[in-house]
């Protein structure tokens, strides 16, 4: 495997601004396959402003964005690039709460071989049962499948997400705070769940603020700080690097 | 929680409703026709059940979209009137097809013939093309347009409404060649049958009430896939369903124009039932109260909005002969009311009824504890 | 006897040049001289006289003004009396008087009263107007006496024009004595004066200059004498240039004036929607109290001091903000503050209630429109340049709504009250950890947005009909001038009104109101394709 191939995302020369203001700036940053890439930083460090360039919520002043080498992303919508290959889970849960369960799940194997239309009068087989339930699974949500989202508890809520953007076998699956807000047993279930999420066809970005849980799960950590990348190893490296302390502990 | 009560409050109220649709259906001909001896309706009468029904066409049309989308138009009335219009350009066709009396309003602006545009409506089959193609033309463009920019929420509900005003000040011009002020009148026969009389009424009534049934089932049907699913998700998130890869913009654009063809026929079929369309139809005021009937009667699933639609509807024709200047102070607090405290309607009403209930026969002083749920 | 009116009009002379100063009497009328003409052919010799009159009057005392006007009067009145030898008297009753010095004197039985003449009476009127430009009479004779001169196509000595013009105290009188003046000069025999009338009605650069000045064309020296051609081309390139100037420069101040009012009608939908998310459909209710409120104000203020009337619109500013701010807090505090989440019932909510306000002041007041009493300060205006004319009521309401703009602007960015309103507007539950109640501020910013659309109901008063339902003619309008603008920005909000209103009023005159409103909300549905956040948007993360 050469390392083009490895590498699920490449970012070159970033650069996003609102206004005045400079989200990020000039970044270079790679998530390879396999890996589960970790993002942190202090706020308004552009940790979201990244996803959300990689989502399509934001757009790029300059920079490159590839996927696997060969599809640039910045000019691309939110929907050509949910059918790339690009899942995200948002940092508040966004679930469809008047849905049950399985009907997010459902709505959420959206296969990218199928035009709109065909997706609206698609019948469920036994593919897509069988990818439904297999998710079910994952998240540990087998037992409230025919309960409306809106009824789940806030990790719930959060798993049932997860597991929405999984059911498409993404390329790259971002996940934007996936512990905020939960008890430490539905931190350590998330984290498990993370780590065996870890595949050869499969990138994940994490940002969290939480550092034992990103301990826990990453392969590789990014910090970012004001939109550049301070520092890139590995987490135990981080805690001991005197630039990431300073960013950190210094203000 | 709300929406798990608000979805079995909706089933339960769906069966009784086509129920009575249905008994409705057979009864105005056989009421209107003074079948059984003794017992029977008037003209007015069977004119006005048509009416309602026209009128939760039309709330139907308009829940599709908010309660499913939770896209609110405030300027349905623009598609109600446009079917109207068509339909009345239909009937005045037919009548000087038997008079050869040109209309007055064609008259008046020194026309000694119908414009060349009007050739299609001196055949009904034609017509009926126009007013499913016409308005779905209409509500296309302007549903792309303002989805396209994502024009969302209030936005859009009060984007409709300007639209629907400006349709107004045009058709009330006299220029604009439909009768301006005075709008269209003096219709001829519907059907071979002539208008204003009984069989022309039972006929219009129960074509109403059967479109109220096909619009109802098909529609719930319609909810019930996952099309619908795809709406209630727009609703309770569109953001999230684009990030899984729907372009949600053809999702409500095609529910949108589905949406404004409903309300075209419901118009369509309104006209001959008043016997004139005027643009007062196009009032913002009257596109705001469609809103009103399906929040009093409850949004989603389509059964609240009929049920909203005849009975403000009802309540309105009652009052508006009994007490004119009450009607729009009772009109008022009933939207008020509606909204503070029943957000979904009479499907509201009766859970907490039955939770009132509930506690009433629990309770040992029930009448305290029922004056401090109301406060 | 000659000899001594002569004399007795000298005397008379001298006296008025003691008491009114150093005077040119050199030249006084004649005032024998005249009335001996007009008698000494039984009347036929008026024209003469009044020609002599009109030749001498510039260096007439006003006492000498005011004899004219007694000969003329008793003229054209058959008083004036002649008599065989020539002489002339005044009937007064049944005593004479000498109709050269004004004394009492004794008729002889032979006088008699001339011949009237339809030429004659052409010729008094004639003398009449004159003579009214140099009398002491009100703007409006002055006025009419020079519509009386130019209808005649007659022409007065210069000198007579410049005289009146030093007696003008009205500025109307004055321009239009100028003017008068300028145009006799056209047709003066002397090219000079001719070319140097031209630049002067040059200076007056209205489209009835240019009118005038392009009939100049068809006279014959003006194919004939290069200098006079050369000055009107040069004056008519002038005027039309600056007739060009004033028309963009009225198209611009109609549009401000317009867009003024749109202005006022939509900022404080600007701040309740920009600053809370909620749309407020009863503000153009709002807008309709605010008015009613300026109603009663008069009312009061005419019953209780009718003196002060004309100061009733400055009374009633605070008290129609803070009658309209209270039902806006009121409102806010009853229904609206239970919708925070559910912003499209706030839609039907503030409908019903609209519903309500309507038809409660239409039980209260009747469903006619309401009367206003303009203040004379508001009416009339001042011409600027070419036919650009600035009326002082729209001046006012320009005014008005830049004072408006400016303390929103300034209450926004400078008060506390305003960094609250900011905070809450951008982070609610932050705001609350801070110490600030985002509920009195939801409040409070609410019932200024209801008090400014109040304040737009006083500025639009004197203009619109005043009637219950004036207010659902409002609310579109200014939501679409808060669209276009972009939600949240006060400066948008301004110059979409601006551009509202001045595609308003340039497209009305061509193809009518309605096609006006058509072509601004198109324009709006285009923009927001190209710009969906408005105008103006105020950049960030989304």
């Amino acid at each position: 495997m050469s390392q083009v191939e490895k590498n699920a995302l490449s970012v070159k020369g970033l650069i996003v601004q609102f206004g005045s203001f400079t989200a990020i700036n000039n970044l270079t940053f790679n998530a390879s396959y396999g890996h589960v890439h970790a993002v942190i930083g202090p706020n308004g460090a552009g940790k979201t402003t990244l996803l959300d360039i990689f989502t399509g919520r934001s757009r790029a002043r300059s920079g490159s964005v590839l996927l696997d080498g060969k599809l640039e992303l910045t000019h691309l919508s939110e929907v050509k690039l949910a059918l790339s290959g690009i899942g995200r889970k948002f940092q508040k849960p966004s679930v469809f709460e008047a849905l049950t369960v399985t009907e997010n799940l459902d709505l959420a194997f959206r296969r990218a071989d199928r035009s709109l239309l065909k997706e609206v009068f698609a019948r469920s087989d036994q593919a897509r049962r069988d990818a439904v339930d297999g998710i079910l699974q994952i998240i540990g949500l087998g037992a409230q499948r025919h309960a409306p989202a809106g009824i789940l508890s806030h990790g719930q809520k959060q798993w049932l997400e997860i597991g929405m953007v999984l059911v498409r076998q993404p390329k790259v699956v971002l996940l934007d705070e996936p512990v905020a807000g939960m008890s430490d047993e539905e931190t350590e279930q998330t984290a498990k769940l993370v780590r065996s999420l870890r595949s050869p066809e499969r990138a994940i970005i994490v940002v969290e603020h939480d550092m034992d849980f990103v301990e826990q799960i990453a392969d590789l950590v990014t910090v970012l700080d004001q939109g550049a990348t301070l520092f890139e190893g590995d987490m135990k490296a981080a805690r001991t690097d005197p630039r990431v302390l300073d960013v950190y502990i210094g203000r | 929680m709300s929406g798990l009560l608000k979805f079995s409050g909706r089933d339960r109220a769906a069966g009784p409703v086509i129920g009575l649709l249905l008994l409705l259906l057979v009864l105005s001909p056989v009421l209107g026709l003074h079948a059984i001896p003794g017992l029977g309706l008037s003209i007015y009468g069977v004119n006005l059940v048509g009416q309602v029904m026209c009128f939760a066409l039309l709330a139907m049309a308009l829940d599709l979209m908010w309660g499913s989308a939770g896209v609110l138009s405030l300027g349905h009335g623009l598609f109600f009137a446009f079917g109207g219009y068509l339909s009345a350009m239909h009937l005045l066709k037919t009548a000087y097809a038997q008079t050869h009396v040109l209309p007055d309003f064609l008259q008046f602006m020194g026309q000694s013939a119908f414009p060349a545009f009007w050739w299609p409506f001196g055949s009904a089959s034609l017509s009926v093309l126009a007013i499913i193609l016409l308005p779905g033309l209409l509500a296309f463009i302007f549903g792309y347009v303002s989805f396209r920019s994502r024009v969302n929420g209030v936005y859009f509900s009060i984007i409709t409404q300007a639209l629907t005003y400006t349709a107004m000040l045009l058709m009330f011009r006299n220029e604009t060649g439909f009768g301006g002020n005075n709008g269209m009148t003096g219709f001829n026969t519907i059907a071979g049958l002539p208008i204003g009389g009984m069989k022309a009424a039972v006929l219009l009534t129960m074509l109403s009430t059967a479109a109220v049934l096909v619009v109802l089932v098909g529609g719930r049907a319609m909810l019930a896939t996952r099309f619908g699913r795809m709406l209630t998700a727009i609703r309770d998130d569109e953001a999230r369903l684009r990030f899984l890869g729907y372009d949600t913009l053809w999702l409500k654009l095609a529910a949108w124009c589905l949406s404004a063809i409903i309300a075209a026929v419901a118009g369509a079929l309104y006209v001959p039932q008043v016997g004139i369309i005027n643009p007062t139809l196009l009032d913002p005021s009257l596109s705001i109260e469609v809103a009103v009937w399906v929040a009093v009667g409850g949004r989603g699933g389509l059964c609240g909005a009929v049920l909203g639609a005849v009975l403000v509807n009802t309540l309105k024709f009652w009052m508006s002969a009994a007490a004119p200047t009450v009607w729009p102070f009772v009109l008022a607090l009933l939207v008020l009311l509606v909204v503070l405290v029943l957000p979904n309607g009479l499907m509201d009403l009766s859970n907490r009824s039955r939770a009132w209930i509930a506690e009433l026969t629990k309770g040992d002083v029930p009448g305290a504890k029922t004056v401090r749920r109301l406060s | 006897m000659r000899f001594g009116l002569k004399a007795g009009a000298a005397l008379a002379a001298a006296l008025t040049c003691l008491v009114m100063g150093p005077v040119r009497a050199e030249a006084a009328p004649d005032r024998t001289a005249i009335v001996n003409e007009v008698c000494a052919q039984g009347g036929q010799g008026l024209p003469q006289a009044a020609d002599q009159l009109l030749t001498e009057l510039p260096s007439a005392t006003p006492d000498d003004v005011s004899w004219a006007n007694r000969v003329v009067g008793a003229f054209s009145h058959r008083q004036l009396l002649c008599s065989a030898d020539g002489h002339g008297y005044i009937a007064n009753g049944a005593a004479g008087l000498d109709a050269a010095t004004l004394v009492p004197a004794k008729l002889p039985d032979d006088a008699a009263a001339p011949f009237l003449s339809l030429r004659a009476r052409i010729v008094l009127e004639r003398m009449e107007a004159a003579l009214a430009l140099v009398s002491p009479v009100a703007p409006e004779r002055k006025l009419a006496a020079l519509d009386t001169l130019q209808q005649h196509n007659d022409s007065v000595p210069m000198a007579l024009v410049t005289m009146a013009i030093a007696q003008s105290h009205d500025a109307d009188v004055t321009r239009a004595l100028r003017r008068f003046g300028v145009l006799q000069g056209l047709h003066a025999p002397d090219t000079a004066q001719r070319v140097a009338a031209i630049r002067d009605l040059s200076q007056d650069t209205t489209s009835d200059t240019l009118g005038q000045l392009r009939s100049l064309r068809d006279d014959p020296s003006y194919a004939s004498d290069p200098s006079v051609a050369a000055a009107l081309d040069a004056g008519i390139a002038h005027v039309q240039l600056w007739v060009r100037v004033g028309n963009v420069l009225a198209l611009l101040y109609n549009g401000l004036s317009a867009g003024s009012i749109l202005f006022m009608s939509a900022i404080g939908l600007a701040v309740i929607f920009g600053l809370m998310g909620v749309i407020n459909l009863a503000q153009g209710e709002l807008i309709m109290i605010g008015a009613y409120t300026a109603y009663c104000v008069q009312q009061v203020v005419r019953a209780v001091a009718p003196a002060y009337i004309s100061l009733y619109p400055i009374l009633a500013i605070p008290l129609v903000f803070l009658v309209t701010a209270a039902i806006g807090i009121i409102i806010e505090a009853t229904v609206i503050r239970h919708l925070y989440r559910r912003p499209l019932m706030t839609l039907l909510a503030t409908w019903g209630i609209s519903l309500l306000l309507i038809n409660l002041v239409r039980v209260g007041f009747g469903p006619q429109n309401l009367k206003f009493i303009t203040p004379s300060y508001l009416t009339g205006g001042v011409s600027v340049v070419g036919d650009f004319f600035v009326t002082w009521n729209h001046l006012a309401a320009i005014i008005f709504a830049v004072l408006a703009f400016l303390g929103t602007l300034a209450l926004l960015r400078l008060t506390s009250l305003g960094l609250f309103i900011r905070g809450v507007t951008q982070n609610r539950d932050m705001a609350g950890c801070i110490g600030v109640s985002a509920r009195t501020i939801d409040m409070l910013a609410f019932g200024f947005g209801a008090g400014l659309a109040g304040l737009a109901g006083l500025a639009v008063a004197p203009i619109y009909n005043v009637n219950p339902s004036m207010g659902t003619d409002f609310i579109i309008d200014s939501f679409m001038v808060v669209v276009l603008g972009g939600v949240g920005s006060l400066v948008g909000t301004a110059i979409a009104a601006f551009g509202i209103g001045l595609v308003n009023v340039g497209i009305e005159p061509f193809y009518g109101a309605v096609a006006a409103k058509v072509i601004a909300l198109l324009l709006i549905i285009a923009i927001i394709q190209w710009r969906p956040e408005g105008l103006i948007a105020i950049k960030g993360r989304r």
